[in-house]
């Protein structure tokens, strides 16, 4: 699906197409040498639609989402290469005006940390105020703010409205933030780890809340390591590691068929059934040919060298790919899909409940 | 040892025999107590009339000796003891070449003023000398009794006096050699610096320590304490004791010294509180560590990043206050402070009574202790960050 | 010989008559609230209020919660970082807060803190050898190469190199110095371990793996640990018993396995319902009647999670059905909170809203079948509508007077398995509802 260039006529999906990434590069510069912290990224995020981007920290996803707007601080951080389209228009040539503009009306940022984002010294009223557009009064403003506080969730928002951010809990913050980010009526939403910081019970919530954005025709791109918000709001799932994707397909296809070496082991993670055992701390990724070797049971000579291995479609689903040399031609996966029954979670799933 | 060859224990320890081994005579603990029962003993000798030292002591001279061995025990024999940390540390500052000419020239000032003032003594007045050019310049022949240079014309009646080698870098209006005064000066310099560093600090220091990890009233009371301190303006205090007392280097180091550590006070206790909280201070205080050996080991090598160019910059200031203060001519007549001496050669109508002369004419008298002042704080200045920069080990590259 | 004393030598007694290694006693931890410059106390923080649970030895036990639970006050009571206020410890048969001088010590080093965050749980200024010999040195070893031997054994234990000594925290990840950390607190043959959210700040198989070396350790060695969490898996995966924390109270405590099946208190329910599912086609969550989690400085009377409890035991002559007596209760407690829906703004100050909208916002029905309730409703939506809130929140406390209000529920007497919910209690009319999810 990556390689599929923009055809003349209007095309269904293309039409429903917001954002796409294609081959997207971002390197970090340090003293110690350049870090490729995302190599080759390329996905897409329908209308409407709540894609999102599992991995581990360092996996380079937040790396990614930030390359996608120019909020990465360069340097140390360079894009080198890849396009970036938003509804047709690309990103990463636009100028800072252009993207500025773009991210006030367009696309909103939440991120883990909603004390953070959010500015200690001014009311949220204020905060939000301000980022609602110009054109408004300050009464109509004021009358904005205070709807959208309530649409986020937030109760007795008309008296709350003056109270500054330390005056607000952990999950009443990341609500305000996401209300900040409402405010512009944003078509696309990325949100990073936006249920991190916050317990279960709120972590629920906010759940809720990002659902019913969706719901309302708001695309979201969703970052998280934890497969279980995954479960509870994408419908697409991108598998990342070590800057690339290994797998990718929509939530239901994945959960039930966890292909990637890498993927199974993250859900094992979670249902315990097995350890790496090797008790060793130190851990490399290999900066050529498939990323996850060093650390893979499946290994074999032809993972090594060369690029991450190619998108793979898994059996006869083409929406579901996975970058792994056992799903190539002529080769036989049965091996590899084995490991997805042990690590599939719904089949363990009975201790959850 | 019932389970001494269980594999599954690590070494096993007879902790019941370890207890109890701890030192209360410390290396620094000894060498503060021998240093106060040496200069105990002297003081005790002098006061009675026997000569020791050869020589009178006053009691700036007292505060000195004892601010000397509070340094030498608190800095150096931890210093020794470690010596591959100091090494490390050593090499780190050197490594950059501005921290390491900073810590060059406040090494060498420091040897000078000690050094300096044992060989030379104090100068000698010889008015018939006085206003003599540094060696390459001249000035102006008639300002002083007898030219050691060669005498040159000038335009009209006016002969110009070359500078010779015997004054290199010309006298003032006493006839002091420059080169001699600025000695003084650095003596003065470096009192002010063992002061501050040896009764300041500490307090400074100690106080917000204790304000910050005790938290509470008497959290309250130090810091509502320090917050009086800080409205005195340490000036006032100084005039009246002036008034009172008459004037002496210890009543300005006494009353600046003492009045102006509140601000480092406040910064200790506020980087206090943030280290009070993380996780490695926790854990030995779940490990039964004392409230000193936590300041010590766990919130002391940690606020260093701000403690230590605080500490440079107050050491800066008060030398900065110290030639002011003598600038203004507030200053014993015996010391010839680098500020007293600048003021000197700037008002050529107080010194050079009876004589027509402009201050440009006779610029190395204060021209000389201008510079030495100069590179001195900015010496601080840099051995402050150099010395932050070493001690951080995340700055490794 | 060391710490390890009589009761172990004797070797293979079965664990269940074992005697108990840590006993919390109704363990009572106050912060008082206090005001101006004699630091008079107007009033008091019940961080941890009545906890009592024990520890067999080599035992895991957990302590769930959520933020302002009390577990971590809980965990810092029993290692004396906070003073308890009230209750017993008993550590070992002994009572941890009158122990002193050298017994005291012995205790430091028998039990020991892993901290939450690895990112601060080291001096920046000291190299990971010195950080994990700390312990060692700070009973009193001055044999510099013993304790540099020691080190170098455990290091290589928690899958890191011996030369790992000389270098700083700095240099390594998140997940090696939470090695590291444990590395520290197995220094000194410890038989407790208090592990305090020891991977909440790791992800995904990192933070497997570190369970999975505590988890080994802890068998190997055989080591008690307390673990406090937030996180259900966590438990899961590493807990033999587990307690749940809401407000300074626990609530329920069991074996992990029966309280994360078939969880008994509602709170419990509410916190396990709340976590999104692994499966993907199962996205409800259970909600908890309202939202606001109250102060712990001024906690409700009785049952402390009655404001938000799903399952509040209605007034015995009240006969309602199960969803229509939740919506009057909503109603009743977001009344009382002032979280008034959207459409019910009465703070403004158009004071008069629609009856109807009150109905709408709150799912209440037009009628209800019971007399007396319908009646305090009408009233108090009558009082909203005029915009009078006191009134209406009065009129709803006294139509409706819950035991779950009144009385503080007990725990029971089991050993295994205790809830503290007046549904549980048999002299309470009230049967536990049943879980599903
Ligand atoms: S390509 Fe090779 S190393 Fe990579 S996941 Fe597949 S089997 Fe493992
Ligand atoms: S006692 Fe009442 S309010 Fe408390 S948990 Fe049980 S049913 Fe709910």
């Amino acid at each position: 699906m990556s390689t599929r260039h923009p055809s003349p006529g209007p095309e269904q999906a293309e039409s429903n197409r917001l954002l796409s990434v294609n081959d997207l590069r971002t390197d970090i510069r340090t003293d110690q040498g350049t870090i490729r912290a995302v190599d080759g990224v390329s996905f897409e995020v329908g209308r409407g639609e709540t894609v999102c981007l599992v991995g581990e920290s360092g996996s380079g996803k937040s790396v990614t989402c930030r390359s996608l707007t120019g909020i990465l601080p360069e340097p140390p951080a360079d894009v080198v290469g890849g396009s970036v389209e938003f509804d047709g228009q690309s990103l990463l040539e636009a100028d800072d005006e252009q993207l500025r503009r773009i991210r006030g009306d367009r696309i909103a940022h939440v991120f883990q940390s909603p004390q953070s984002a959010l500015d200690p010294v001014y009311t949220i009223g204020d905060q939000l105020v301000e980022a609602i557009t110009i054109h408004n009064t300050a009464s109509a403003a004021r009358e904005r703010a205070i709807n959208l506080l309530r649409r986020v969730g937030i109760p007795r928002a008309d008296s709350r409205i003056d109270d500054y951010p330390h005056e607000f809990s952990g999950g009443m913050c990341q609500r305000a933030a996401i209300a900040i980010a409402l405010a512009s009526d944003p078509e696309l939403l990325i949100a990073d780890e936006p249920t991190t910081a916050v317990d279960v019970t709120v972590q629920a919530r906010l759940i809720e809340l990002l659902r019913g954005l969706t719901d309302d025709g708001t695309s979201v791109l969703l970052i998280t390591h934890d497969l279980r918000v995954a479960a509870a709001l994408a419908d697409r799932l991108l598998v990342m590691y070590g800057g690339t994707i290994v797998e990718r397909g929509p939530l239901e296809e994945l959960f039930d068929r966890p292909a990637h070496p890498y993927t199974q082991a993250l859900f094992e993670s979670y249902t315990g059934c097995s350890s790496r055992g090797d008790r060793t701390a130190r851990r490399d990724v290999p900066t050529a040919g498939c990323r996850f070797r060093a650390e893979c049971r499946h290994a074999v000579d032809t993972c090594v060298g060369g690029e991450q291995p190619p998108s793979y479609a898994v059996g006869d689903r083409e929406t579901h790919g996975v970058s792994c040399v056992h799903y190539g031609p002529d080769r036989d996966p049965t091996p590899v899909l084995a490991d997805a029954a042990a690590a599939r979670p719904v089949s363990t799933e009975g201790d959850d409940d | 040892m019932s389970d001494a060859g269980d594999p599954h224990r690590f070494e096993e320890v007879e902790w019941d025999d370890l207890d109890g081994s701890r030192q209360l005579l410390t290396p620094t603990r000894a060498a503060v107590l021998v240093g106060l029962v040496v200069v105990g003993c002297v003081y005790a000798l002098e006061t009675v009339g026997i000569d020791v030292t050869g020589r009178t002591f006053d009691r700036l001279d007292w505060v000195m000796l004892l601010g000397t061995v509070v340094l030498g025990s608190v800095g150096l024999v931890p210093a020794v003891r470690h010596r591959p940390l100091l090494i490390r540390l050593l090499r780190r500052l050197f490594a950059r070449p501005a921290h390491a000419a900073g810590a060059a020239f406040l090494l060498g000032l420091s040897l000078v003023a000690v050094l300096g003032s044992v060989v030379l003594g104090s100068p000698d007045l010889a008015f018939q000398h006085r206003f003599h050019a540094p060696y390459g310049f001249t000035s102006v022949n008639g300002w002083h009794a007898e030219c050691l240079g060669e005498i040159t014309e000038g335009e009209g009646i006016t002969r110009y006096c070359d500078g010779t080698a015997a004054y290199p870098l010309g006298t003032n209006q006493r006839g002091h050699p420059m080169g001699h005064l600025l000695v003084e000066g650095a003596r003065v310099t470096l009192t002010v610096l063992v002061f501050t560093a040896a009764f300041v600090v500490p307090v400074a220091t100690v106080v917000g320590i204790i304000a910050g990890f005790r938290g509470g009233v008497v959290d309250d009371l130090l810091m509502s304490y320090v917050d009086v301190q800080l409205c005195i303006p340490a000036i006032v205090v100084f005039f009246i004791g002036y008034m009172y007392w008459n004037v002496s280097l210890l009543l300005l180091l006494v009353t600046f010294g003492l009045l102006s550590w509140g601000g480092i006070a406040r910064l200790v206790r506020s980087e206090t509180l943030q280290r009070r909280e993380d996780g490695y201070v926790l854990v030995a205080r779940s490990l039964g560590a004392s409230r000193s050996y936590i300041a010590k080991r766990h919130i002391v090598p940690n606020i260093t990043n701000t403690l230590v160019p605080a500490i440079f910059h107050l050491l800066a200031l008060l030398v900065l206050v110290e030639a002011g203060v003598a600038f203004l001519g507030f200053h014993h007549i015996e010391l010839y402070s680098w500020g007293s001496t600048m003021q000197e050669g700037l008002d050529p109508h107080f010194s050079g009574i009876g004589l027509e002369m402009h201050p440009h004419e006779i610029w190395w008298v204060s021209t000389f202790p201008a510079i030495a002042l100069t590179l001195t704080l900015a010496s601080l200045k840099l051995v402050g960050d150099g010395v932050r920069d070493a001690l951080d080990p995340r700055d490794d590259h | 010989m060391t710490e390890r004393t009589a009761g172990h030598e004797e070797g293979e007694t079965p664990r269940e008559d074992e005697s108990a290694l840590l006993e919390v006693e109704n363990l009572e931890t106050h912060f008082p609230i206090t005001e101006g410059w004699l630091r008079r106390e107007t009033g008091r923080v019940r961080a941890v209020d009545g906890v009592s649970f024990e520890l067999r030895p080599g035992e895991a036990f957990g302590l769930v919660g959520e933020s302002g639970s009390g577990k971590t006050t809980t965990a810092h009571s029993i290692l004396r970082l906070e003073a308890a206020t009230g209750g017993k410890i008993r550590f070992d048969g002994e009572r941890v807060t009158e122990l002193t001088g050298a017994d005291l010590r012995r205790f430091r080093r028998r039990v020991q803190l892993v901290v939450q965050d690895p990112n601060d749980a080291f001096n920046p200024r000291m190299t990971v050898g010195e950080a994990v010999a700390e312990p060692l040195a700070l009973h009193g070893m001055d044999d510099g190469d013993r304790r540099r031997a020691i080190v170098a054994d455990l290091l290589e234990r928690v899958g890191l190199e011996a030369a790992d000594a000389d270098r700083f925290p700095h240099e390594f990840s998140g997940g090696q110095k939470q090695r590291i950390s444990i590395a520290r607190a197995l220094v000194c043959n410890p038989d407790l371990i208090v592990a305090d959210e020891p991977t909440s700040a790791l992800d995904g198989r990192i933070k497997s793996d570190i369970l999975a070396l505590l988890d080994e350790l802890r068998r190997e060695f055989d080591i008690a640990v307390l673990c406090i969490s937030h996180d259900i898996d966590v438990i899961r995966r590493f807990c033999d018993r587990v307690g749940v924390m809401y407000l300074g109270k626990l609530v329920e405590k069991g074996v992990t396995s029966e309280v994360l099946e078939s969880p008994a208190h509602p709170y419990t329910r509410v916190l396990l319902g709340s976590v999104p599912s692994l499966d993907p086609s199962d996205r409800e969550f259970v909600r908890p009647l309202t939202e606001t989690v109250p102060d712990p400085a001024d906690p409700p009377s009785g049952c402390r999670f009655h404001t938000r409890c799903p399952e509040l035991i209605p007034p015995s002559d009240v006969a309602l059905s199960r969803e229509c007596w939740r919506t009057i209760a909503r109603f009743r407690f977001a009344v009382e909170d002032g979280q008034l829906p959207e459409s019910v703004a009465v703070e403004t100050d158009e004071s008069s809203v629609d009856e109807s909208t009150v109905r709408v916002a709150f799912d209440l029905p037009s009628t209800i079948p019971d007399e007396t309730v319908d009646r305090a409703v009408d009233d108090a939506i009558r009082s909203l509508s005029d915009g009078d809130l006191e009134a209406a929140r009065a009129r709803l406390a006294e139509a409706f007077p819950t035991v779950c209000e009144r009385a503080e529920p007990n725990t029971g007497d089991e050993r295994e398995r205790s809830v503290r919910c007046h549904r549980y209690d048999s002299s309470v009319e009230a049967a536990p509802r049943s879980w599903m999810r």
